[in-house]
């Protein structure tokens, strides 16, 4: 079975259109396009690569095993995570499927996600790109996911990496500042433990600033990429925000990812919109408190993933909008017991297009608490290491991820400024590329630059509607008291079945439908064991240039030039 | 307070613009980052121009003989009523240089304000009050260049 697209009833030699019905001095040409879906993804996934291999398992006579291998490896070529990120990913790729436009989205996420938990339980392993091995040692500052990515992509070209992680585990945010009821500990140590195996040194509990001095790094090794991410909790500069009882949202789940206990009591106030607040507030809730989360603007600005909200939502996690926090109350033992507030209420945009909130006089109110988590933003810890900070908080690196300072790259949360995994993968990919330009005295690879293409280049009416297959979650009873995985995985049937929904928007898919309507036989139809997208080419001397091959190509492949 | 001339009042303010802009100087000849160095000059840079709209508004009163109106009501963010700002030195940031900008235009406003109850004239009045709004004007957007550095994800 392929991809789904309307079956064409005619018969080959029967041809609409026929000679002298149009004709145009344009010629077609198959134009390879990139999909929206890889184009929005920040780690550059082939997602229309692996999902197209899976769909046309039949028509190839790939076991379904087979194709789920393939797109296990076709995902790892660029990002070394596919099960932690089909947990945690926010999916831009699906925000931008072609898809929506005719039903809904393809669930690339779900497929993902089913692709690394196939590849942690058939236990694959990342492959090296060839057998070169190169001398040049280089040092990773940070193992989280744009480390330890950097570190994947110089491993398999031969480098050897050594990693210097200052926590105990490796994973970063995504171990500390993501839950276990989102991701499993054993997902993301299978996933790390790949990497480990592929001969990437990864020592834990060593801080370069503190425990190694960054300049003896710099003395032993020939290239290093700072990606410190950005474990610091901003703080909220408000008076009694010293009192016992508080945490940044960055602090707090990192005390309980490391299997401390936190004393927050039965009623917690969670301050903060984004990702973090929404997973302070789930974990306080399973810890037992009632939780309300305050937040400045309203719903529609709050940064967090959407479905996120939802979730929270579900588990009846109260909202406070349109309040700011303005002083804490203690008591004599120092102590947060209450919260100063001010009702906001929003102004003219502000530099992230969100209108700014600007507090109404006299609108005081206090809310009474047992504990408070703060998160409203997260700096990284530039202990030993300053002279990379700028004066924004950040490190500098330019498109490469090259700093200022020879031989030394950064990436990740510390150059973007808090962004998805996905984007410090993707850096991680891209400044390992550059390390090893740098390193073999050549230029950096780069993708391909393909112009990416959207519905109007494409004939949607040649796809099927098809329902995009559901994931699951626990019902909000059975998961607000536990830490248990929230979200269920899709089966295999589904995930080959959503495969099919799959447009392969911008490469051929062999529907035949150029062959089939072209009336001046200038499509020939090439053996199937040449690469996608080289299975048909034109014999442009009995062309006419009726267009009619552009017109009828449903994912937008065919240009007319 | 009542026998202060506009002349004088217009004076003093020039004065606190001066020495603000000496502060932001200083400021930027220790501080060791480009930009911040960059932006402790640009402040200065600004309280000169604060200086030479004090100058012009003083043309202005002795031309036409009064004070102009106050145009809008400025609402600030509340940033300068719990920040405390630390000391700028070689490693300050853009962050504390906001910080003390915040807490030199929330000075000015209180000390305007303050002259403004105690003055019986009412066009000195309204001059104080004038003044209170050119610096709550600066200090509303010293407050949202913090919004937007600290609470940008928030």
């Amino acid at each position: 079975m392929a991809i789904v697209v309307r079956k064409i009833k005619r018969k080959i030699g029967i041809r609409r259109g026929g000679r002298g019905a149009e004709s145009s001095t344009l010629r077609p040409q198959y134009t390879f396009k990139t999909p929206p879906c890889s184009h929005a993804c920040p780690s550059s996934e082939d997602i229309r690569g692996y999902l197209v291999k899976m769909a046309q398992t039949e028509n190839y006579a790939w076991s379904h095993e087979d194709a789920i291998e393939d797109a296990w490896h076709t995902i790892t070529d660029k990002n070394p995570f596919p099960a932690v990120m089909g947990r945690v990913c926010p999916h831009p790729c699906e925000s931008e499927c072609n898809r929506k436009e005719k039903d809904q989205a393809v669930g690339i996420n779900n497929m993902e996600r089913f692709i690394g938990d196939y590849g942690i339980e058939n236990k694959l392993a990342l492959k090296k790109l060839n057998g070169d091995s190169h001398s040049e040692k280089v040092a990773i500052i940070g193992a989280g996911p744009s480390g330890l990515s950097c570190a994947y992509q110089l491993a398999r070209r031969g480098y050897p990496v050594t990693v210097f992680e200052m926590f105990d585990k490796g994973g970063g945010m995504l171990r500390f500042g993501i839950p276990i009821y989102r991701l499993p500990d054993d997902v993301l140590d299978a996933e790390i433990r790949k990497i480990a195996d592929l001969g990437v040194d990864i020592k834990y509990s060593t801080k370069i600033g503190r425990d190694v001095s960054f300049d003896n790094l710099k003395k032993d090794y020939k290239a290093i990429y700072v990606s410190i991410g950005a474990h610091t909790g901003w703080d909220m500069n408000i008076p009694g925000e010293d009192a016992a009882n508080l945490w940044t949202g960055a602090d707090f789940l990192h005390r309980i990812s490391a299997g401390e206990k936190v004393d927050i009591g039965n009623k917690v106030i969670v301050i903060g919109g984004g990702d973090t607040a929404i997973d302070a507030a789930m974990t306080s809730l399973r810890l037992g408190a009632d939780v309300t989360i305050l937040y400045r603007r309203t719903r529609n600005e709050m940064p967090a993933i959407d479905h996120d909200i939802v979730l929270a939502e579900e588990e009846k996690i109260h909202f406070e909008f349109l309040a700011a926090p303005v002083e804490i109350i203690k008591d004599g033992s120092g102590r947060a017991t209450a919260m100063k507030c001010l009702r906001m209420e929003l102004g003219e945009p502000d530099a992230s297009g969100r209108r700014r909130p600007v507090p109404i006089e006299g609108s005081e109110f206090t809310v009474e608490t047992t504990a408070v988590i703060s998160a409203i933003g997260q700096a990284p810890d530039y202990e030993g290491l300053e002279r990379f900070k700028n004066d924004r908080g950040w490190i500098n690196a330019d498109d490469e991820g090259k700093t200022e300072m020879d031989a030394v790259w950064a990436g990740g949360d510390v150059t973007i400024g808090l962004g998805i995994a996905t984007e410090a993968i993707g850096l991680g990919r891209t400044t390992a590329a550059s390390i090893h330009a740098h390193l073999r005295g050549n230029d950096m690879e780069k993708d391909p630059d393909w112009p990416v293409v959207r519905t109007d280049k494409m004939n949607l009416g040649h796809y099927v509607s098809l329902e995009r297959m559901q994931e699951k979650f626990l019902p909000p009873a059975e998961r607000k008291t536990n830490f248990n995985e929230i979200r269920f995985a899709l089966t295999q049937e589904q995930v080959l079945e959503e495969a099919k929904r799959c447009m392969s928007c911008g490469r051929c898919f062999d529907c035949d439908n150029c062959f089939t309507f072209c009336s001046d036989s200038a499509v020939k139809k090439l053996s199937k064991d040449l690469p996608f997208g080289e299975h048909y080419e034109f014999h442009l001397d009995t062309c006419q240039g009726c267009k009619k091959c552009a017109e009828e190509c449903p994912c937008g492949f065919i240009d007319m030039l | 307070m009542e026998e202060l001339t506009f002349n004088e009042i217009i004076s003093y303010a020039k004065i606190a613009e001066d020495n603000a802009k000496k502060f932001y100087l200083d400021a930027a000849a220790i501080a060791e980052q480009r930009n911040v160095k960059e932006f402790l000059e640009s402040l200065a840079d600004e309280e000169q121009g604060h200086s030479d709209r004090l100058e012009g508004l003083r043309k202005a009163i002795q031309e036409r003989g009064v004070v102009p109106q106050m145009h809008q009501d400025i609402r600030n963010l509340g940033y300068a009523d719990y920040i405390e700002p630390v000391n700028l030195d070689s490693d300050a940031s853009y962050k504390d240089v906001l910080e003390v900008a915040m807490a030199k235009e929330k000075e000015a406003i209180k000390n305007y304000e303050s002259f403004a109850r105690y003055v019986d004239d009412p066009e000195a009045r309204k001059l104080f009050g004038l003044l209170a709004e050119e610096e709550r004007r600066h200090l509303k957007r010293f407050e949202e260049d913090y919004d937007d550095l600290q609470n940008q994800y928030y």
